[in-house]
């Protein structure tokens, strides 16, 4: 069966943790081709530790632009104080589809009102938020650096004050999603973290599988191993296979 | 391509114990392209410090599971060190002595370099048979007294070269763990659990040689497709692969 891959979860830049290398856009590119991936978000790692991310935000979207299939996903750091005056400028820019909000790796809290006005405003100009919540498995962080998963509970809280917003929340473990899922339903989620026997037959319990996309998280992650996750899930049919791999989230995007 | 998988935990907290199950469970595997696997007790259902009795159940449970399986599965037989000599050779007689279960799982009971390993390393020794070391990277916990680190692992491979050993966990072992792992011929390092961290493969190819790595799942917590892929989606070479996915597991069981 072939299918085709959207990719909602692609990083370029220097993960300065682990050797993983210095990916850039090329690179990137090359690696989807080899994996059936036709496009995808694409984030900068450089921004993401950044209080004002601004310039790297602004390579990212100038590399990406009149690239075909691949879309930026600038991160608003909600620790900035002009981080509004950045938002203001990503939404004057309409190859801008989405936002990343990364709090674990901005510094801030979901709690703090930022997170509300920023989604608030996102959504209002007709444009998708993506939360990280867990880039790198906890238990394997480096020791000076404990970012910690956004916890289920907080992001339900976040979910509820804003109207309207359906966020794609990406890194959740399977019990986190599970607890997310009791609270809300307003909310898509990536296969990035989510993990048991028959990963999709699992998560089809809590979340319509109309919400669930698919993401590579390169470069931490083996791409082929979260592509198995999909096209070999023994419960899954070939259309839900297919809306997983790259219908569902570009139906989000549009 | 045939793949044998070296870790997997058919029962996981009492799901799956019925017979009826555990057939269901090994069409399954079969179905997705293993020809055989390898059982490990249900070790922490009790505890990390599980007693006589309750040793024997989840051992009973490898038994049965090996005879319904019918060449299909290989059984190791869980342990707890810190029950004494006197339980742990009667333990090991009983499940391993008639040729039932073919190797023994050690978990979290306690560390791989405590004193109370001699009598499982012994009993490894004089039935010939593996040890499946359960073992993490604890760089920044506290649990070492009863969590094996890989250095910890190594160092018990080193101590015991006449015993074979699999240090489960690759991504829990990480850089760290496979530097830690060179040099010993008498051990291998499974595939098994966490996320499918990329450059792992890779390094401990590169570090340790195409046939020192195992693959093994982790399964039900992991999803199979996506363990294997962790092998096939690597960028290493097709004979390695096919090393890591089934020829090492074969020679090393003994299959």
């Amino acid at each position: 069966m072939s299918i085709e891959f959207y990719d909602t979860n692609a990083w370029v830049g220097l993960w300065p943790l682990a050797p993983l290398g210095h990916a850039d856009l090329p690179t990137l590119r090359r690696h989807w081709r080899k994996h059936s991936i036709k496009g995808g978000l694409v984030s900068s790692l450089d921004a993401l530790w950044l209080i004002n991310p601004h310039d790297h935000n602004t390579r990212l979207i100038e590399s990406t632009r009149k690239v075909a299939g691949v879309d930026p996903l600038p991160i608003l750091n909600l620790l900035d104080p002009a981080w509004a005056d950045e938002l203001a400028q990503l939404m004057s820019d309409p190859s801008v589809k989405a936002v990343r909000l990364a709090p674990g790796y901005g510094g801030w809290k979901m709690s703090n009102r930022a997170a509300i006005e920023a989604a608030k405003e996102i959504t209002a100009q007709g444009r998708r938020v993506v939360l990280t919540a867990r880039l790198v498995d906890e238990r394997q962080e480096h020791p000076a650096i404990k970012v910690k998963p956004v916890k289920a509970a907080a992001i339900a809280r976040w979910i509820d004050k804003v109207p309207g917003m359906q966020p794609l929340i990406q890194g959740l473990s399977r019990w986190e999603v599970e607890e997310l899922a009791k609270a809300t339903d307003r909310f898509l989620t990536d296969l990035s973290f989510f993990e048991w026997d028959d990963s999709l037959g699992v998560l089809a319990k809590v979340v319509d599988l109309k919400r669930t996309v698919f993401g590579s998280l390169t470069p931490f992650h083996v791409t082929l191993a979260h592509q198995n996750k999909i096209t070999l899930s023994p419960s899954a049919s070939s259309a839900q296979r297919k809306a997983v791999a790259a219908g569902n989230a570009l139906r989000w995007l549009k | 391509m045939k793949v044998i998988d070296i870790h997997t935990h058919p029962i996981f907290f009492g799901e799956n114990a019925k017979p009826a199950e555990t057939r269901k469970m090994i069409q399954r595997e079969k179905k997705q392209g293993f020809i055989h696997v390898v059982a490990l007790p249900d070790v922490l259902r009790y505890g990390r410090l599980p007693d006589e009795k309750q040793s024997r159940i989840l051992n009973d449970e490898m038994i049965s599971i090996v005879k319904i399986g019918k060449g299909f599965v290989t059984g190791f037989c869980g342990l707890n060190p810190k029950l004494g000599e006197k339980a742990v050779r009667a333990e090991v007689d009983r499940c391993v002595g008639e040729g039932t279960l073919r190797g023994l799982k050690l978990e979290v009971s306690c560390n791989a370099l405590d004193p109370d390993m001699r009598w499982v390393m012994e009993a490894a020794e004089a039935h010939d048979v593996p040890i499946l070391q359960h073992t993490w990277n604890q760089l920044y916990k506290s649990p070492r007294a009863y969590h094996s680190d890989p250095e910890d692992t190594c160092a018990l491979a080193r101590k015991w070269p006449n015993v074979r050993i699999i240090m489960a966990h690759l991504t829990g072992c990480g850089i760290r763990g496979i530097r830690a792992a060179r040099g010993i011929d008498n051990m291998v390092v499974d595939t098994s659990g966490g996320a499918p961290e990329a450059g792992l493969v890779e390094y401990a190819v590169k570090e340790l040689g195409d046939r020192r790595v195992v693959y093994g799942s982790d399964w039900p917590i992991r999803d199979l497709p996506t363990a294997v892929g962790r092998i096939t989606g690597s960028a290493i070479s097709s004979r390695a692969k096919q090393r890591i996915l089934h020829d090492n597991a074969a020679e090393f069981l003994r299959l």
